[in-house]
């Protein structure tokens, strides 16, 4: 007979082994109320924290029972890993070429009929028909819900530096250069140094649609006559866009590491005095302001969104790219998931996308609308800062500066045309601009570059 | 009796011990083995999130075979990698050399901790350190050139310095590390071997030549067979340090996976280009392992 010496190991192996998926079901078991899985990069709470007060507060607005899982950094990694392993979402944002390079996985839901039959979605003094018939698909169906106003990217500039050195609003490229050449030759911030630089860019040429558009010349790729793609900043119109960036360059108005530089690095030269413009989205022009009066309240910082040069193409600057929420084909939870998809553009929803949650990012006080300490540090941004409601009107007023430059990209902004080669265009365009703007090659040259690099990954025909 | 019972009793004899490696196995056979086997079943087919998967047989390869993109990746892993495989052998080699010369305790001690700290920084910290060393107006290495009176480089916009770069930064990281593991196998140099040289007369240099450097190679030969297998893996450097200027030379094989799976989502193909490495891995390892253990 086997000793205990030897039985009893063998027999808590055994058992452990044997309970462990037992414990698992019984954890699962509990479960009543489904609970939607929320993917998303934008929405939701703004640390770990606050992640299940924002899920909790969606429960109590909507009765459907929610789980965000945000992810900021590397979300479409995260994302394609997801989406590959079957894990089970309900909702997934995502932004326009995202969706475009799953568009073939056939993997959305329609939600025209829902969208027709919603009483907020439906209603064009929230979001205007052309705005669905702008993202309809080529069968007539609807696969995304917007998630907020996207507003555009534009020139945003130091008014108080401007308003010092007596410039005024610039209206072409050459008013452009002065005022840059100012910012970098004139000791805007009074210091005595010189220590200043005109114009901050990263990525290269994130996002200077607004010089290239003096020209006509969107960002990305557009559709000749005969339908093929081409991509409007490797055609010769935009060679003279090239020649001042190439200026800027060598008169070193323009900040020398924008090949590197990340958002944060060219946010951090125009907010710390070093630059006196950057190219940068419209809502960024109230949050310069918001930051740097937090943080410096005597600074007379004043950002402020500009209208873009005049040339012979017009005017034009990027309309930003939609991000949309989706339901995937194989959710259990389709019409609770839509519920919280039509929820996001209601009034209650959009408090929450803005101001937050209720008893910790704001307070009602007789009837009043009081941001605590915890939402001031917040910004008023839980996904959706600018809703895309047209109704809504933020009780506390937009960031000084915001609605301005938010009008500007109304007026001017056109959104670029979403293909599966969004990176590609990056990956060429970027690269032979670099060499352009540094020097190394002309601007004819590097014109030719981008147009056999696009022949030899198959964009061009 | 025969020799299969005779296997049966002896693993009965031991099954307490196979039952407490059943976990570990278990463990290696979900989260590794695992898969390893379904990313070559996924890249023989045209994978679909959702929806029927077709098979397309080689399809996945043969595009690889045909895209100047593969090749190119290829290209820069294999110049990169080599580079990095010797480098991170030999220069720690030479360092720890050098540190075992120094008599102060307290220097010696300050100098492994100065040589090994790069080691323990993400590659985050790391690319972003070396960014902000090499750009044109605030980094070091260019107020040193303007000190001296030379012009300003803008190194990570030079596809001609992109490889060096990395493969110096690479060293910069690592070289700690692995000097770490020479000192260690020259603490357990047989003190007498030092002795009877110096009675010989011998200096210092032929000390390290005939004594020190037949004793490392045991290291090395660890060394250079853990570098190998690395060499193709490479993607955190790359990732963190990569712009679009430079990405023609420093694009690696794993990065082109990221950026073919993850970001286009074609994950069929980018299964094929990762069973590729995995077998381009286990070749080079296996060659070199044979190699290693009968030349070095």
């Amino acid at each position: 007979m086997p000793s205990m010496r030897k039985t009893f190991p063998i027999g808590l192996v055994v058992l452990l082994l044997l309970l462990t998926p037992l414990f698992l079901c019984a954890e699962g078991a509990q479960e009543e109320k489904p609970t939607l899985i929320w993917m998303t990069g934008v929405q939701g709470g703004r640390e770990p924290a606050e992640i299940p007060l924002f899920d909790a507060e969606v429960e109590r607005l909507t009765g459907v029972k929610v789980k965000t899982v945000k992810t900021t950094d590397d979300y479409y990694t995260k994302l394609s890993a997801m989406l590959a392993t079957g894990e089970p979402l309900d909702i997934v944002y995502m932004n326009a070429g995202q969706f475009e390079n799953l568009w073939d996985q056939r993997l959305f839901e329609p939600l025209t009929e829902w969208i027709e039959n919603s009483p907020v979605l439906s209603d064009p003094e929230v979001i205007p028909q052309s705005e669905w018939d702008r993202i309809r698909r080529e069968d007539g169906e609807i696969y995304g819900v917007f998630n907020k106003f996207e507003q555009g990217t534009m020139p945003i500039a130091r008014k108080d530096w401007m308003d010092k050195l007596g410039y005024g609003n610039p209206q072409d490229l050459d008013e452009y250069y002065q005022l840059l050449r100012a910012f970098k030759t004139e000791d805007p911030d009074g210091n005595g140094l010189d220590d200043t630089w005109g114009l901050a860019l990263g990525y290269t040429t994130y996002d200077t649609t607004g010089m290239f558009g003096a020209y006509g010349l969107m960002k990305g790729f557009e559709k000749d006559a005969a339908g093929n793609l081409y991509a409007p900043w490797a055609t010769e119109e935009a060679i003279p866009v090239y020649e001042w960036f190439r200026r800027l360059y060598k008169e070193g108005i323009l900040e020398p590491n924008f090949i590197t530089n990340k958002s944060s690095n060219f946010r951090d030269l125009f907010m710390t005095d070093k630059a006196g413009m950057t190219c940068y989205w419209a809502a960024w022009v109230g949050l310069f302001n918001q930051q740097v009066k937090a943080e410096r309240p005597d600074s007379p910082f004043q950002a402020v969104g500009l209208v873009p040069p005049k040339g012979p193409g017009g005017r034009l600057l990027r309309a930003g790219g939609d991000g949309l929420m989706v339901i995937p084909k194989y959710s259990e939870h389709k019409e609770e998931a839509f519920k919280v998809i039509e929820f996001w553009h209601s009034y209650e929803g959009n408090v929450l996308s803005t101001l937050g949650i209720l008893n910790h990012d704001y307070t009602m006080e007789g009837g009043k609308y009081v941001l605590t300490e915890v939402g001031k540090a917040h910004a008023m941004d839980h996904g959706a800062p600018q809703p895309k409601s047209l109704k809504w009107v933020n009780p506390f007023g937009e960031a000084e500066g915001f609605d301005e430059a938010a009008a500007i990209v109304r007026e001017y902004g056109r959104p670029e045309l979403v293909t599966p080669y969004g990176k590609i265009w990056e990956k060429v365009v970027r690269s032979e601009a670099a060499k352009i703007i540094l020097g190394d090659i002309s601007p004819e040259e590097g014109i030719a570059n981008m147009v056999r690099r696009f022949k030899e990954e198959g964009v061009y025909k | 009796m025969n020799r299969r019972t005779k296997t049966l009793q002896r693993i009965f004899r031991a099954r307490i011990l196979y039952l407490l490696l059943l976990p570990a196995l278990l463990y290696f056979f979900i989260f590794a083995y695992f898969p390893t086997i379904d990313g070559v079943r996924i890249s023989f087919l045209d994978f679909r999130f959702i929806g029927e998967n077709r098979f397309i047989g080689f399809e996945n390869y043969r595009q690889a075979m045909h895209t100047a993109g593969f090749w190119q990746a290829f290209k820069n892993t294999v110049v990169i990698g080599l580079c990095n495989v010797i480098l991170t052998a030999f220069v720690p080699m030479l360092l720890a050399l050098l540190l075992n010369e120094v008599r102060r305790k307290a220097w010696k001690r300050i100098s492994q901790t100065v040589l090994y700290m790069p080691h323990l920084f993400s590659w985050v910290i790391v690319g972003g350190i070396w960014i902000f060393m090499l750009s044109p107006n605030a980094g070091l290495v260019n107020v040193i050139r303007d000190f001296f009176g030379l012009e300003s480089i803008y190194f990570m916009s030079k596809e001609a310095y992109a490889r060096a770069i990395m493969i110096g930064v690479n060293l910069w990281k690592q070289a700690g590390f692995v000097t770490i593991l020479y000192l260690a196998a020259i603490a357990g140099i047989n003190p007498e071997l030092y002795l009877a040289a110096m009675i010989d007369g011998a200096g210092g240099f032929k000390r390290a030549l005939y004594i020190t450097l037949p004793e490392l190679m045991s290291t090395l030969r660890v060394v250079l067979l853990l570098n190998i297998m690395g060499a193709l893996r490479m993607f955190n450097q790359i990732w963190v340090m990569r712009n679009e200027v430079i990405a023609p030379k420093i694009d690696v094989l794993m990065y082109y996976v990221y950026e073919r799976g993850l970001v286009q989502f074609k994950i069929g193909y980018a299964a094929a280009i990762s069973v590729l490495i995995f077998v381009l891995t286990l070749v080079i390892t296996l060659i070199s392992n044979r190699f290693i253990k009968y030349r070095v």
